[in-house]
């Protein structure tokens, strides 16, 4: 049999063409709604996300914690001076992959774009998150850059006040609370491969464990308190005493 | 099989070793400081040659930098080169007191060729600006006299007889009653010495000559004395001037990480940490640079010491640099993918080595819950390294972003602009501890929709301590 029949047969596997199907990879965000429009199922990998929001707490964290639940495991999540704590029970509830969160403090903002340039470059990051103020285009540019080489998914965090300024970031996000408090209203500013969007409201329901309902209204009252080293006897809400290593 | 040896001869290295890559006119002096002992190019370019008084070759090129010898240092030079040489070849000899023996014959396969050997073999020596006469032969001998006769590749068997031929017999370094005898003979060239039966030179010349041209023939066995790596790595290079700016100290600095590349690699060992002593005047400043998985590459070695340059400022001036490494680790294959379409990726470990030499080791953490319920103990900043502690999660809802101070709120606008969505969470704990906590926590709305998580403490006072980011 010759290497033509069993290429015709399909039975020869060859890596040229698992190379083009692979380039145009698309990583999907974890939410249906918007895949549906983001051309190609997801953000395409390589590229810089812009992500435009005013204050903390308009979703921003629970758009991404989807994405970075199904990170790879080899892979590096870096969060380069992010404004709060990430909330390490709050991510862990949300499936995050806690081995594998780096995050960085550095002292000024040459330091801060070029732990994100490293980050985006090393291609050993599934996705770096940093948080710029406006006015910062050629440094996007940059980032850009390093997206493209390295292949990793880089999220710039900014103002919206910057949502005016030109920007080299493939995909643009304008991010708004929505009264309901478990939606966002986003405006896709700029996206690869389409025309920008007009204001949609996304629904974020089940992307964090924050919106599970608490299991009563009452103040429950708790005998707390563990320190690894110490036994020490808990009841709880089934009030049955458990012993606490 | 027949052997295969290289020979490096390098006729300017201890003036190369001392100019630090400068490209000015350099001279290094004799032992007496009287005379010019060897140039560089650009010094020979404006007429200055060895032997020539100092004064003359002054008057010739005022601006001409001057070094003194110094002897002790020299053997050290040619043991540097052949760690260096570690990556090209195990089997290492020195040739005091210029020149280096490689024995290649059974790394051609590696190489893929001797022109691949040769090729990286120039590049290197380009990349260290240090000049060098380069020879192959088939036995040492013959190596060697090519090498100082201007350099040879070996072509063909033909190519290599013939160009053997050429060489004066001066070349042989025999005793000079011997050469004044082979003068008056007219024999001036190998070949004509070869072509000479060697019963009957053995008869006249006596069988010193005869024997030195049987180990060039390979009739007799010449065994080199090999060179013996040391245990650890200890590169010491004293500099001709004194710095006062770190990235100037990267050049020398290469020098010396080529010569641990070349160590590791005839070890088969990746360093994990270098230490790195900045000799001055009066005290030393030492640093250490590490790298998390171990590396053997010069080049990441270099950058890494770069980026830990530029956090450094220097007490005094730099008169010589000091290279230790004492901690390695065994090298194993990376795994690499044949089809992988990433185009150049880092290992992780290269890339936490590289912000942590930037940014310090404490700027980097990952984080870890905790098991206890007060929110701003619940979780901690846990190393690179090693497993992380499987706490219980925490009951109820928490948010995504925690404050590091809580922020005071108004109490008027709680109930009013801030509308309370769920709650009491009653958190009292730590009355063992110096930081007790009673507080009753809910899930508030702002006007705009966004939702924060804000306590009441037990005095009345309300604090937002997170967002639902």
């Amino acid at each position: 049999m010759s290497l033509d029949q069993l290429m015709q047969q399909g039975a020869v596997w060859r890596g040229r063409e698992a190379v083009s199907e692979a380039s145009a990879a698309t990583l999907s965000s974890g939410h249906a709604q918007l895949d549906q429009w983001l051309p190609g199922g997801g953000w395409q990998s390589g590229n810089l996300v812009e992500v435009l929001y005013d204050t903390e707490g308009c979703g921003e964290l629970r758009l991404l914690l989807p994405l970075l639940a199904a990170a790879p495991k080899d892979r590096w999540i870096l969060w380069v001076d992010p404004p709060h704590i990430p909330y390490a029970p709050a991510l862990k509830a949300a499936g995050v992959p806690l081995e594998r969160l780096l995050l960085v403090r550095s002292t000024s903002r040459r330091d801060r774009l070029w732990c994100l340039e490293q980050g985006l470059k090393s291609g050993c990051c599934a996705a770096v998150l940093g948080w710029l103020p406006g006015g910062e285009a050629k440094a996007l540019r940059r980032l850009q850059l390093a997206a493209s080489e390295g292949g990793g998914l880089g999220f710039v965090f900014r103002p919206g006040a910057c949502r005016d300024q030109s920007s080299p970031a493939p995909y643009r996000l304008l991010l708004e609370p929505e009264q309901d408090g478990v939606s966002a209203g986003i405006s896709v500013l700029k996206r690869k491969g389409a025309w920008p969007l007009s204001r949609q409201v996304l629904s974020l329901e089940g992307a964090a464990a924050d919106s599970r309902p608490a299991a009563s209204a009452r103040p429950r009252l708790r005998l707390v308190g563990e320190s690894a080293n110490r036994p020490r006897l808990i009841r709880n809400s089934s009030g049955a005493v458990r012993r606490f290593r | 099989m027949k052997g295969l040896w290289l020979y490096l001869h390098f006729p300017l290295l201890p003036l190369e070793m001392r100019s630090e890559g400068r490209r000015a006119p350099l001279a290094l002096l004799d032992e007496r400081g009287a005379r010019v002992r060897l140039c560089n190019v650009e010094a020979a370019e404006q007429g200055v040659q060895p032997q020539m008084a100092v004064a003359t070759a002054l008057s010739l090129v005022p601006e001409l930098e001057l070094l003194t010898p110094q002897p002790a240092q020299e053997p050290r030079y040619l043991e540097g080169l052949a760690l260096w040489s570690g990556r090209f070849s195990a089997r290492v000899s020195l040739q005091p007191p210029l020149g280096l023996l490689l024995e290649i014959a059974s790394m051609l396969r590696y190489f893929r060729g001797l022109e691949t050997l040769w090729q990286e073999l120039t590049t290197q020596l380009e990349q260290l600006q240090l000049s060098a006469c380069i020879a192959t032969g088939q036995t040492p001998l013959a190596a060697r006299l090519l090498a100082l006769d201007g350099g040879f590749r070996a072509c063909d068997p033909e190519q290599y007889r013939a160009r053997l031929g050429q060489v004066p017999t001066e070349r042989l370094g025999l005793d000079e009653r011997l050469q004044s005898r082979l003068r008056g003979l007219g024999l001036q060239r190998l070949e004509q010495l070869l072509a000479l039966p060697s019963a009957e030179l053995a008869h006249r010349l006596g069988p010193e000559l005869t024997a030195c041209l049987d180990r060039l023939t390979g009739r007799l066995p010449d065994p080199p004395r090999y060179f013996e790596p040391p245990e650890v790595f200890c590169g010491e290079l004293p500099l001709a001037y004194e710095v006062e700016q770190t990235l100037a100290l990267l050049f020398p600095l290469r020098r010396l990480l080529a010569q641990l590349e070349g160590f590791l690699r005839a070890r088969h060992w990746r360093a994990l940490e270098l230490q790195l002593e900045l000799t001055q005047q009066e005290r030393n400043q030492r640093l250490s640079v590490g790298h998390a998985a171990g590396e053997q590459c010069a080049e990441v070695w270099l950058e890494l010491c770069r980026l830990r340059f530029e956090r450094l400022t220097l007490e005094q001036p730099v008169i010589g640099l000091r290279l230790e490494a004492t901690q390695f680790r065994d090298l194993e294959r990376g795994r690499e993918d044949l089809f992988s379409i990433a185009p150049r990726e880092d290992t992780p470990a290269r890339l936490l080595s590289r912000l942590q030499t930037r940014l310090g080791s404490d700027a980097l953490c990952r984080l870890e819950p905790c098991a206890d319920y007060r929110p701003e103990r619940g979780w901690r900043r846990a190393p690179l390294q090693g497993r992380l502690s499987s706490a219980a999660l925490q009951p109820g809802a928490r948010p995504g972003w925690l404050l590091e101070i809580p922020q005071r709120l108004p109490s008027r606008q709680v109930g009013s602009a801030i509308e309370l969505l769920q709650g009491p969470e009653r958190i009292v704990s730590g009355w063992w501890d110096s930081a007790p906590v009673r507080r009753d926590y809910y899930i508030g709305r702002w006007p705009d929709g966004r939702r924060g998580w804000l306590y009441r403490e037990a005095g009345g006072d309300w604090y937002l301590h997170g967002w639902f980011g």
